[in-house]
């Protein structure tokens, strides 16, 4: 069905063909997260130069930031700050103490010096060779601003400045190649270098990356695997699974965590920050350091906290400061990232808990399941405890016995009253304004009465695993799926089961599925 | 001024082209001249708090000029003469989405589409496309409160975020290359040098446009706009500043606004501080479009305001319209707790307001020649309603708009206000807005 591979690269061993009702989607213009900028700057420049702190985010939607790179472009005020990094970044880089152009220049100008660092860093950071002209544009850039400015360094600034409020640093375009006659196009090779690298490090592909791109090794499947292989065992995979996790958990939203300190006396700016690293920390023990099966993530009593999350758990503090690992006892109830500070604080109201929000995060972004928006015109006000109705759970009745309100709500709430034992901070409770709290609920038809029964429902349930799938998926191509994605999807699916649902295992099988390097549109 | 303008609007993505006749952007130069004779440029100003207000605490009872402030209005009395209070005007574009459809429709005169992605501009952004050329910035964009949202979006893929910090604003305003009037121009190459970066950003943008899909060319095309903006607001730092003798260099904010002793801020001081700061960046004509947010929608900010607790603890503003109870023994209104926020909110918007009229300009004020749109997000931000929206506008546009009395429509579309807004601001719009927000015909009785 897949002409060969046509162009400059020599063509080795012919990728498979997806299944036959498989067609790709368009390619798209990703931006760059700011977490993608600032690794990148660090990969090329070194962790000594810091861009400065404010950079326009990229806005979530669908619940991911990958989708909103993939949809939204640059504002005007955006583009202001860009400069000002740009400019910040390239002083830093060429301070006088600092030793790092390659050449000696020969006077206040020196064209020939100049192209070969620009060149140098231009395939860094555009993440492919630089054409001549634009070459040549650069570099007299630099040569006007040293001669205005009467010094090669100053002059330099202004070129690597160019480089990096360049385009082509600050979005990924997926632009490909015609497979055949039909719109079906295959991303060149460096296009799937640094589809690779954004989605499993979080950065630029690096030297091997790109040296094996310039080697048509990536069209080819046996060496694509070996590239593959190679980023998941460097530690940079950490770095990319990190900002996988916290994309999907929403996890960049803990730093404007906001909790009454008049009821929480263990509020303090350090509470969100410490909850973001302690679900990372254990989702890198489950990825990496026991390859263990995804669902473990709802599971497993094992933690790593700090003093501040050792206050607000009620256990003994780690000996040292910083984080340390710890067990929950079962009498904790525990269970996983259900039971982390980072769910259940930023799933609530600043003093009440939610079982709204915490039900639409299981439903939403743990099982992938949809919920349609409320109606306009409807009082969405919960009463207050009354004697006789003290409790969330007696409280909401009426979201779930209304019929308006219970095609939406009985999606969430009864998933999130499960999580009721944990209050708006996450600190364990047995009783809600006096009256005992009832965990129960089911889980596809799986009854649980508390926290670590319900992780453990949650775990065993069909669409967890899948629902990772569906994330990564997105998270790799910056879309959601559609009709046509079915296929790919599905053998995505059937390897992360066969891997015992190992995270690096589907990590793997999305890098390594034909679809991974196919789209279709582009040039009219 | 160019001589004939494109307006550009958004359908699924794609741009429209609206051709429009000559712009009347300035006012007429009757009594409100510069001293070089020409004319003080009119100015457009959407001022938006989340949660919206308490609807039978809000509307006055009677109409036209001698109306009575209601409880929710009173704290605007000092500011009653240059406002106008609309009432019965609907936001007709639907509630698919409960915390931000209304604004979008109040704002953009259209329904959100999926994945909440506004479908039209908001009336800001109209505004500052035919406006906003003659100024360093096109637009500003500021928030009082720390939220990373905006209510000025320029097309589906570009939300134009708020500058939330004062001592950020101040910098960006009045840091450096800022002149003032009568200050000698400075030559610094460096401003040539930076814009020749720019050219070359450009260059490649063009390039790379013209190789992809028409989705992803539209938001190339627009990053490409924003750079050739960035390159005229250097362009202009290099020319003699604009003569307005209003103009002068505020104060340096404070290095920090701290919260109170329970962890609430200061709300008030933060909007003061940015007013002023907002207030000269209109007199020094830096720009002549703001969208200001003094409270974010679905906001959990804690308003400074003392005995409003439930239950003795703090709640936030969107979780007190949700959750207060609707008797709690005291014989006050049901709602009185969010009353009581409604009530800080109208104080700071009338502090606002004042600051804007305390600048001389001709033979008035510059809030005579500006017009000030402030809205919210609901009417019953309980039951995210749509209908009887609260509006109140405030200056006449250099003498386009009555101000200064009541006006009650019975279910109007909304959308009319905006293009009643636009017209006096001098774009002769046929109609405004799409589906249920499409209207041809302004308010007459606001029309002067």
């Amino acid at each position: 069905m897949l002409a060969a591979c046509e162009g400059e690269i020599d063509e080795p061993t012919a990728q498979p063909a997806p299944t036959a009702d498989y067609a790709p989607s368009p390619g798209r213009l990703h931006r760059l997260t700011s977490s993608q900028y600032r690794h990148a700057i660090a990969d090329v420049f070194g962790d000594d130069i810091v861009p400065p702190p404010q950079l326009e985010p990229v806005r979530r939607i669908d619940g991911l930031a990958a989708i909103g790179a993939a949809t939204g472009s640059i504002s005007s005020r955006g583009v202001e700050q860009y400069e000002e990094a740009a400019f910040s970044i390239a002083e830093q880089v060429l301070a006088p103490e600092r030793a790092s152009v390659p050449c000696a220049p020969t006077g206040v100008t020196d064209d020939a010096c100049t192209a070969s660092y620009l060149q140098r860093l231009a395939r860094r950071l555009w993440r492919r060779p630089i054409h001549r002209d634009e070459l040549a544009q650069l570099v007299d850039i630099a040569h006007r601003a040293s001669t205005t400015l009467d010094s090669y360094r100053e002059g330099l600034t202004y070129a690597l400045a160019a480089l990096l409020q360049s385009p082509h640093f600050l979005f990924r375009a997926e632009i490909g190649h015609i497979e055949d006659t039909s719109d079906w196009r295959r991303l060149d090779a460096f296009e799937v270098a640094e589809r690779l690298s954004f989605f499993l490090w979080d950065t630029l592909p690096d030297d091997a990356l790109l040296d094996a791109a310039a080697r048509g090794d990536l069209t080819d499947r046996d060496a694509l695997a070996e590239q593959v292989d190679r980023m998941l065992a460097d530690q940079r995979s950490h770095q990319g699974v990190r900002a996988i996790f916290t994309d999907m958990f929403e996890l960049d939203a803990l730093d404007a965590l906001r909790k009454d300190p008049t009821v929480f006396a263990h509020m303090s700016p350090e509470v969100g920050p410490s909850a973001r690293e302690e679900t990372l920390r254990v989702v890198e023990y489950i990825v990496f350091d026991r390859e263990a099966d995804y669902r473990e993530i709802f599971t497993t009593p094992t933690t790593f906290i700090n003093r501040k999350l050792a206050s607000i758990y009620g256990v003994p503090a780690p000996a040292r400061e910083g984080f340390a690992r710890y067990e929950h006892e079962p009498s904790s109830q525990r269970s996983g990232i259900l039971g982390h500070v980072s769910t259940l604080a930023l799933h609530s109201h600043v003093t009440a808990s939610s079982a709204t929000l915490r039900g639409a995060f299981v439903r939403r972004t743990l099982l992938c399941g949809d919920i349609p928006a409320p109606p306009a015109d409807v009082d969405t006000s919960i009463p207050e405890p009354l004697p006789g109705a003290a409790t969330l759970r007696d409280r909401v009745r009426r979201h779930l016995e209304d019929p308006s309100c219970a095609g939406c709500h009985a999606r969430m709430d009864p998933l999130g009253l499960g999580l009721e034992n944990f209050d708006s901070l996450g600190r364990f409770r047995t009783t809600d304004n006096g009256a005992p709290i009832d965990a129960s609920g089911t889980i596809g038809g799986v009854f649980y009465e508390t926290p670590l029964e319900m992780g453990r429902a949650l775990a065993g349930d069909a669409s967890a695993a899948h629902c990772l799938t569906l994330t990564l998926h997105r998270y790799a191509t910056g879309r959601r799926e559609t009709s046509t994605d079915g296929a790919p999807i599905a053998e995505i699916d059937a390897e992360f089961a066969d891997s015992g649902y190992r995270v690096l295992a589907l990590l793997r099988a999305i890098a390594l599925h034909p679809s991974f390097q196919l789209v279709t549109g582009g040039q009219r | 001024m160019k001589r004939r303008t494109v307006l550009r609007g958004m359908l699924g993505g794609a741009a429209v082209g609206v051709g429009l006749p000559v712009l009347e952007a300035m006012c007429n130069s009757s009594g409100t001249a510069l001293a070089d004779g020409s004319a003080f440029p009119r100015r457009y100003m959407q001022f938006f708090w989340g949660n919206g207000v308490v609807p039978w605490l809000w509307t006055p009872v009677d109409t036209g000029p001698d109306f009575t402030l209601s409880e929710g209005l009173a704290p605007l009395a000092p500011v009653r003469d240059v406002m106008t209070v609309l009432s019965g005007y609907d936001v007709k574009t639907g509630g698919r989405y409960p915390h931000t459809s209304a604004r979008a429709g109040m704002l953009s005169c259209a329904p959100l589409a999926e994945g909440e992605i506004w479908q039209l501009p908001s009336l800001d952004q109209i505004l500052a496309s035919e406006l906003g050329g003659d100024t360093r910035f096109r637009s500003l964009q500021t928030a009082a409160t720390d939220t990373d949202q905006s209510v000025s979006v320029a097309s589906a893929t570009e939300v134009i975020p708020s500058e939330r910090s004062v001592q950020g604003l101040f910098a960006r305003l009045f840091g450096e290359g800022f002149r003032l009037p009568g200050d000698e121009p400075v030559f610094d190459p460096r401003l040539g040098l930076r814009r020749s970066v720019l050219d070359s950003v450009m260059d490649q943008q063009r390039r790379l446009s013209g190789r992809l899909g028409a989705s992803d060319r539209a938001r190339i095309d627009q990053h490409f706009t924003n750079v050739r903006e960035l390159e005229r607001r250097i362009a202009r730092l290099e020319e003699d500043p604009p003569n307005f003798a209003a103009c002068a260099m505020p104060d340096a904010p404070p290095s920090s606004i701290p919260d109170d002793a329970r962890g609430r801020p200061d709300v008030a001081q933060r909007n003061e501080l940015m007013g002023e700061l907002l207030a000269m960046a209109f007199a020094c004509d830096q720009t002549r479009v703001i969208s200001h947010l003094l409270s974010p929608s679905v906001s959990d900010v804690v308003f400074p305001i003392d005995d409003i607790e439930l239950g003795g603890v703090l709640r936030g503003h969107h979780d007190l319209t949700h959750n207060e109870p609707l008797d709690d023994g005291s014989g006050r209104d049901p709602l009185w707790r969010v009353q009581e926020v409604v009530k800080y909110i109208t104080t700071t918007l009338a502090a606002f307001i004042q600051r804007f009229r305390d600048i001389e300009e001709g033979d008035g004020s510059l809030l005579d020649n500006a017009i000030v749109l402030a809205t919210t997000d609901s009417s019953n931000p309980r039951l995210h309603s749509l209908d009887d929206f609260p509006i109140l506008l405030f200056g006449t546009g250099c003498g386009r708009l009555n101000t200064g009395f009541h006006h009650r429509s019975e279910g109007d579309n909304a959308a009319r206000v905006n293009l009643t807004i636009a017209r006096a601001m001098g774009l002769p719009l046929g109609s405004i807005g799409m589906e249920e927000g499409y209207v041809t015909e302004g308010i007459s009785e606001l029309e002067a």
